[in-house]
C-alpha cells in the first residue's frame, strides 16, 4: 500500500510537537492498555458523513411532501446513527491490548509485531495498523486471547520503535469510526540488510598457522599430478583434454581455522555498507558452520559457531554505533 | 489461543453480503411493483437472476456492450414513459433502474454501501406512494433488511462466529435501540412547511367518481372495494340511510350524459373565512387520494379550513387535487333557508334545462303525471310509485339506445342508481320542477371499534334533489323506491354473491362475519389508528401535545432537551465514577507514604520508580537526612503492611490507620521541623 503523504508533512512542526505532548499525556506509553473513554476517540467516518447527507435528503423530501412516514424514516436513520456511535464504542471499550514480541528482521523488510487482544465479550472487525502499512483485521471471541501480527516497515538497522499503533473499528455499519493510538513500547531488532559478498575477502587468519588445512571434500584447493589410486571422479578432465597431462583436483576442509571478521580492516568507506557486508558474512559463515569471530570498534566476539553466536553477532551489528 | 497471521484487507463483497444485497434489491422491486412500469420490474428480475447465476457460478458477468445497451434501453424506456414531464415516477424509475443495473457489476464494499443508501431513497419513494399501517410495517421490515445488508457488507465473513443470520441480529439490536429514539424525535422534532414545490406523481388510473355520469359509470365502481374514506363520528354514527356523502352536483343533461356544466355557476367561498362553527367537529374524514379536488360531506355540514372552498349548494372543493391521504374535520351547520325562498331565474333555467326533442315518451309521461299531481310533493310521490311498481335493480343493466331515458322507463325497466336518478330528474324537469342529480357515496361499513365508517368505491351512488317552493332543495332517492335494502343495509347486502363483483364480496373469505373478516377489521382498525395519529401528526398536533406536557414555548422545549441530555450525561459520568471508584482512588496509606517520600525529595533524594521502600529508606539514611532512622523504621512497617503476611482485616485496618498517621506526622516533621 503506498504510504502517500501523511499528515505529518502538512502540520506545522510546533503543532506536531504539541499533539505528541498531548497524546503522551492522554495515552501514556504502557506495556498493556485497557481501552476506555480515556483513550478512545470516536467520530463519523466518510460513509457516516454520507449517511448524514442521506438523512438531510430524506428530511427535505419528507418536509416538501409533508409525509410523516418518510419523516419517520429520516428520523430512523438518524437514530441508527446515534445508536451506531454507542455500538461502535462498545465494540472497543474494555478491550485489553498488549505487545507480545517481534521477531528480528533485516533492514528493508516488514517487521511483524505481535499483539495480544483479550476481551470479556466478543468483538468484531478490529483493525490494527501503523500508518502506511496494510491494516490487519481481526475479530475476537469472548475471553479468548487472540494474537495478531501487524506488519510495519523496518527501514533502518537498530532497535526500531515503530511508535504508536492505531487500533480502530467501524463495526457494525461503518458509519462511525472509533480509534485509538496506543504506545505499547513496541521494539523490533532490525539487523543490517545483508549485502552479498564473499567472506574470504574480509576474513583474516586464513593463512594463519592457527588454521589447519586437512584434505577433505568441502573446498576446491588446487591441482596436483595424478598418482595411481586416486579416484577417477577427482581427475581434472578439462586439463587432460587440453593435453596438459593428468591431474587430480585437491579439496580441503578447514578444520579449526578461526576466521576473524574485522570491521576496521574493511576497504569500504561507508560504515553502513561495512556492517551490511559483515552481516552477510556472518550469515554465510553461520550457514557453513565455521567458527568465526567479529571485531567491532567497541566490541569483539571470540570465534565460535552455532545459532546463538550468530544471533549475538547480528544483534551487535544491529545496535552497533559507528 | 487464537492467532491471526494473515487477515489481509479485502474490499471484495463477501458472498453472504451479496445475498443480502440482492434480497434488498428484490424487496425494493416488490415494494414499488404497483407504481413502476412492468418492463422495469422485468429488468430488475433479470438483473437479480443474472447476478444469482453468477453467484452460483453458472454464467459469467455480462459483457460491457450488453450492460451499456441495457442502460440505454432503460433510460429510453423511462424517458418514453415520462415524456409528458418530470414527475416522481420518473425519479423512482430511474432510482430502481440504476439500482438493478448496478447489481450486475457490484463487487466492492464501497459500491454496495452507496447502493444500499439508494435503497433508503427508494423506500422513501414507496412511502410517498403508500401510507397507512401496512406500508409502515413493510417499510420497517425493509429498513431492517437494508441495515442487515449494510452490516453484512461490513462484516468479516471469515470470522468463525459469523453466520448468515448474524448481520440480521446486529441490525435488529441497532433497530431495537433506535426505535425509542425515533419515537421521541418524531414527537418533538419541529416540523417545517414545504421548502419548495416538488414534482408530484401522476394521477394513478384508479376507479373513482368522475365529473360526468353516463349510464354504466357507477356500476363500474361497484366492482371495486377500494377504500374511499374513513369517517369518524365522535358522538356516534348516524343511521346509515341518512349517510349521503355529497360529492358533486350534475346539472346539465345532453340526452345521454349528466355533467357539471361549470363550477363558475356557483359562488365559492373559503370555508375558513366563514363564520366559525365553534364547538367540536361533527365528524372527521380521512380521504384516500382520488386525484380530484372533491371533498365528500354530509348535508348541512361544512369543513372549516382555509384551503377548502365551499359553495352555497353545500359542495366543497380542496385547493388542489387530492393526491395524498388527507384529513379534514367537518362541523354541523344550521341550514338557513334563504329568505324569501326563491330560485333565481338563471338557476331555474339551469335546473329545468333538457335537450330539445329527446325522449318524447318520457316528456309525455311527465306531463300526465304533473297534471294528476298538481304539487311538487305529489309529483315526486307519483314518480316514486311509478318506479316502485315495475322496476328492477340490477348491476348488469341492458344497453340503452339514443333516447336513453325512454328506453329505460318503458323498455328495459332494469337499472342501477344512475339510471333511476337520471330518469327521475328528467321526469321532474320535463314537468317544470327544478331538479338536479347529485353524485357521491351512500352509507358505508360501520366499524364497531372506534365509531367510524369505511366508505368504499362500491358505495358510489347517485340520487336526486328537487326544488320545493316551500322547503328549498329536498333530497329524493329514487333507488330507495326500487331497492330500499341498498340504502338501509348497503350494497354488499344487496348483492351478496354477485358475479359482477368478481366474487370479491360473495366468495371472499374476508366478508364480514368470517374469522378472516374479523382480522381484516382489526387490521383496518390498526390502519385507521396509525393514519389518525401518525399520518396526521403535524406541527399543530405537535404543539398541542407539547402544551399538554407543559411546554408552550420552544425555549422550554430547548431547556427540557438540554436538561435531559445534560442529566443523562451526568448520570452516565456518575455511573462511570462509581464503577471505577476503586481503580481511581489511591489508598490513604499510599498517599501518606508518597507525602513522606515527597518531603525527602525536597531534600534532594528522589525515589525512583523501581525502588522498593526499604531501598529508598536506606538511601535516605546514607544521605544523612533528618529523621532518617525513623523513616527506615516506618518504611519497614509500610512494606510489611502492604506486602507482608496477610493479617486479619480489623487488625490490618488498625495498623494501616496508625501507620498512616505516623507517616503524615513524619512528613510534616521532615518538611518544617527538620
Amino acid at each position: 500500500m503506498p504510504a502517500g503523504r501523511s499528515w505529518d508533512d502538512w502540520w506545522p512542526r510546533r503543532w506536531q510537537f504539541r499533539y505528541q505532548r498531548w497524546i503522551n499525556r492522554r495515552i501514556p506509553p504502557l506495556r498493556e492498555v485497557t481501552l476506555g473513554q480515556r483513550n478512545l476517540f470516536i467520530f463519523l467516518s466518510m460513509p457516516g458523513l454520507g449517511w448524514l447527507l442521506l438523512v438531510v435528503l430524506l428530511w427535505v423530501g419528507a418536509t416538501n411532501y409533508q409525509n410523516n412516514l418518510a419523516m419517520a424514516l429520516c428520523f430512523l436513520l438518524l437514530s441508527v446513527l446515534l445508536v451506531a456511535i454507542h455500538l461502535t464504542f462498545a465494540n472497543l471499550n474494555g478491550l485489553r491490548v498488549r505487545f507480545v514480541s517481534a521477531e528480528p528482521v533485516f533492514a528493508g523488510e516488514q517487521a511483524l509485531c505481535r499483539f495480544e487482544l483479550v476481551a470479556t465479550s466478543s468483538r468484531q472487525q478490529l483493525s490494527l495498523d501503523w500508518p502506511g502499512s496494510p491494516p490487519m483485521r481481526v475479530s475476537l471471541q469472548a475471553g479468548v486471547p487472540t494474537y495478531v501480527d501487524v506488519p510495519c516497515a523496518a527501514a533502518r538497522r537498530g532497535l526500531y520503535q515503530p511508535g504508536r499503533v492505531r487500533l480502530q473499528s467501524d463495526f457494525p455499519f461503518g458509519l462511525v469510526r472509533c480509534w485509538t493510538w496506543l504506545d505499547l513500547c513496541c521494539e523490533v531488532l532490525v539487523y543490517p540488510a545483508p549485502l552479498t559478498t564473499d567472506y574470504r575477502d574480509y576474513a583474516q587468519g586464513e593463512g594463519d598457522d592457527s588454521g589447519r588445512m586437512v584434505a577433505g571434500t568441502d573446498d576446491y584447493f588446487s591441482l596436483r599430478s595424478y598418482q595411481p589410486g586416486d579416484a577417477l571422479s577427482r581427475v581434472a578432465w578439462k586439463q587432460f583434454a587440453a593435453g596438459r597431462g593428468l591431474f587430480v583436483q585437491e579439496f580441503v576442509d578447514y578444520r579449526g581455522a578461526d576466521i576473524w571478521l574485522d570491521y576496521a580492516a574493511m576497504p569500504e568507506a561507508d560504515p553502513e555498507v561495512r556492517l551490511s557486508r559483515l552481516c552477510f558474512c556472518a550469515l554465510q559463515l553461520g550457514e557453513l558452520g565455521r567458527p568465526f569471530g567479529l571485531r567491532l570498534p567497541q566490541q569483539r566476539f571470540a570465534p565460535a559457531t552455532g545459532h546463538e553466536h550468530v544471533q549475538r553477532v547480528l544483534q551487535a551489528l544491529a545496535v552497533c554505533s559507528v | 489461543m487464537n492467532t491471526v497471521q494473515s487477515a489481509s484487507p479485502v474490499d471484495q463483497l463477501s458472498r453472504p453480503a451479496l445475498l443480502y444485497f440482492l434480497s434488498v434489491l428484490a424487496a425494493s422491486g416488490l415494494l414499488l411493483s404497483q407504481s413502476l412500469p412492468w418492463w422495469l420490474l422485468a429488468v430488475s428480475g433479470l438483473c437479480i437472476g443474472w447476478r444469482l447465476l453468477v453467484f452460483l457460478g453458472r454464467i459469467s458477468f455480462p459483457g460491457k456492450w450488453l450492460k451499456a445497451s441495457l442502460v440505454l434501453l432503460c433510460c429510453a424506456g423511462i424517458a418514453f414513459d415520462n415524456r409528458t414531464g418530470i414527475s416522481l415516477d420518473a425519479f423512482v424509475s430511474l432510482l430502481l433502474a440504476g439500482f438493478a443495473l448496478k447489481s450486475l457489476e457490484v463487487y466492492h464494499v464501497s459500491d454496495a454501501r452507496r447502493f444500499l443508501y439508494v435503497a433508503f431513497l427508494v423506500l422513501m419513494a414507496y412511502l410517498l406512494y403508500n401510507q397507512g399501517f401496512l406500508p409502515a410495517v413493510f417499510a420497517l421490515v425493509q429498513s431492517l433488511l437494508v441495515l442487515a445488508a449494510l452490516a453484512a457488507v461490513h462484516a468479516d465473513a471469515r470470522h468463525p462466529g459469523f453466520t448468515l443470520l448474524s448481520p440480521l441480529r446486529t441490525a435488529s439490536i441497532a433497530m431495537a435501540f433506535a426505535l425509542p429514539v425515533l419515537l421521541v424525535m418524531f414527537l418533538v422534532m419541529p416540523r417545517l412547511p414545504p421548502l419548495w414545490a416538488m414534482p408530484l406523481q401522476k394521477a394513478q388510473a384508479k376507479t373513482g367518481m368522475s365529473e360526468e355520469m353516463r349510464p354504466g359509470d357507477i356500476d363500474q365502481l361497484a366492482k371495486s372495494a377500494d377504500l374511499v374514506m374513513r369517517v369518524t363520528f365522535p358522538a356516534g354514527v348516524p343511521p346509515r340511510d341518512s349517510l349521503y356523502w355529497r360529492g358533486a352536483i350534475l346539472d346539465t343533461f345532453d340526452g345521454r350524459t349528466w355533467r357539471n356544466a361549470c363550477d363558475c355557476n356557483y359562488q365559492w367561498l373559503q370555508t375558513g373565512a366563514m363564520k366559525n362553527p365553534g364547538a367540536e367537529p361533527w365528524y372527521s374524514v380521512m380521504l384516500e387520494p382520488h386525484g380530484n379536488k372533491w371533498l365528500f360531506t354530509l348535508p348541512a355540514s361544512s369543513p372549516h379550513r382555509n384551503d377548502v372552498w365551499g359553495n352555497t349548494q353545500g359542495i366543497f372543493r380542496y385547493r388542489k387535487d387530492v393526491r395524498e391521504r388527507m384529513a379534514y374535520d367537518v362541523w354541523a351547520v344550521q341550514e338557513t333557508l334563504p329568505q324569501p325562498l326563491t330560485l333565481l331565474q338563471a338557476d331555474r333555467n339551469r335546473y329545468t334545462q333538457l335537450p330539445e326533442g329527446s325522449n318524447p315518451r318520457a316528456r309525455a309521461l311527465a306531463k300526465s303525471l304533473w297534471l294528476a299531481a298538481g304539487t311538487e310533493a305529489a309529483m315526486v310521490r307519483q314518480v316514486m310509485d311509478f318506479y316502485h311498481q315495475s322496476f328492477g335493480y340490477t348491476l348488469q343493466p341492458p344497453l340503452l339506445g339514443d333516447n336513453s331515458v325512454d328506453d329505460f322507463l318503458f323498455t328495459s325497466k332494469q337499472g342501477f342508481c344512475e339510471h333511476f336518478a337520471g330518469s327521475f330528474v328528467f321526469l321532474l324537469r320535463a314537468a317544470g320542477i327544478p331538479a338536479r342529480v347529485v353524485v357521491g357515496y351512500q352509507g358505508g361499513e360501520l366499524q364497531e371499534q372506534g365509531n367510524y365508517v369505511n366508505v368504499r368505491q362500491y358505495d358510489a351512488h347517485a340520487w336526486a334533489e328537487a326544488w320545493f317552493p316551500t322547503r328549498g332543495w329536498v333530497r329524493v332517492d329514487p333507488t330507495s323506491a326500487v331497492a330500499p335494502e341498498r340504502i338501509q343495509h348497503g350494497f354488499a347486502s344487496l348483492f351478496p354473491e354477485s358475479e359482477a363483483l368478481g366474487g370479491m364480496l360473495g366468495i371472499n373469505p374476508f366478508r364480514p362475519g368470517s374469522w378472516l373478516g374479523y382480522w381484516r377489521s382489526q387490521l383496518d382498525y390498526l390502519d385507521y389508528m396509525v393514519s389518525r395519529f401518525v399520518m396526521e401528526y403535524d406541527s399543530r398536533s405537535q404543539q398541542s401535545l407539547l402544551r399538554d406536557w407543559g411546554l408552550e414555548s420552544p425555549w422550554r422545549l430547548l431547556a427540557l432537551f438540554m436538561g435531559m441530555t445534560g442529566g443523562l450525561f451526568a448520570v452516565f459520568v456518575i455511573y462511570l465514577q462509581w464503577r471505577d471508584r476503586h481503580a481511581r482512588r489511591e489508598a490513604p496509606l499510599t498517599v501518606a507514604y508518597r507525602r513522606a517520600c515527597a518531603s525527602y525529595a525536597r531534600c534532594g533524594v528522589v525515589r525512583t520508580l523501581d525502588e522498593t521502600p526499604l531501598a529508598y529508606a536506606n538511601r535516605v539514611q546514607a544521605a544523612v537526612l533528618p529523621n532518617a532512622a525513623q523513616f527506615v523504621e516506618l518504611s519497614a512497617r509500610y512494606s510489611a503492611c502492604c506486602y507482608g503476611e496477610p493479617v486479619a482485616k480489623p487488625a490490618l485496618r488498625q495498623q494501616q490507620r496508625e501507620l498512616q498517621r505516623a507517616l503524615h506526622r513524619h512528613a510534616w516533621r521532615v518538611r518544617y521541623a527538620g
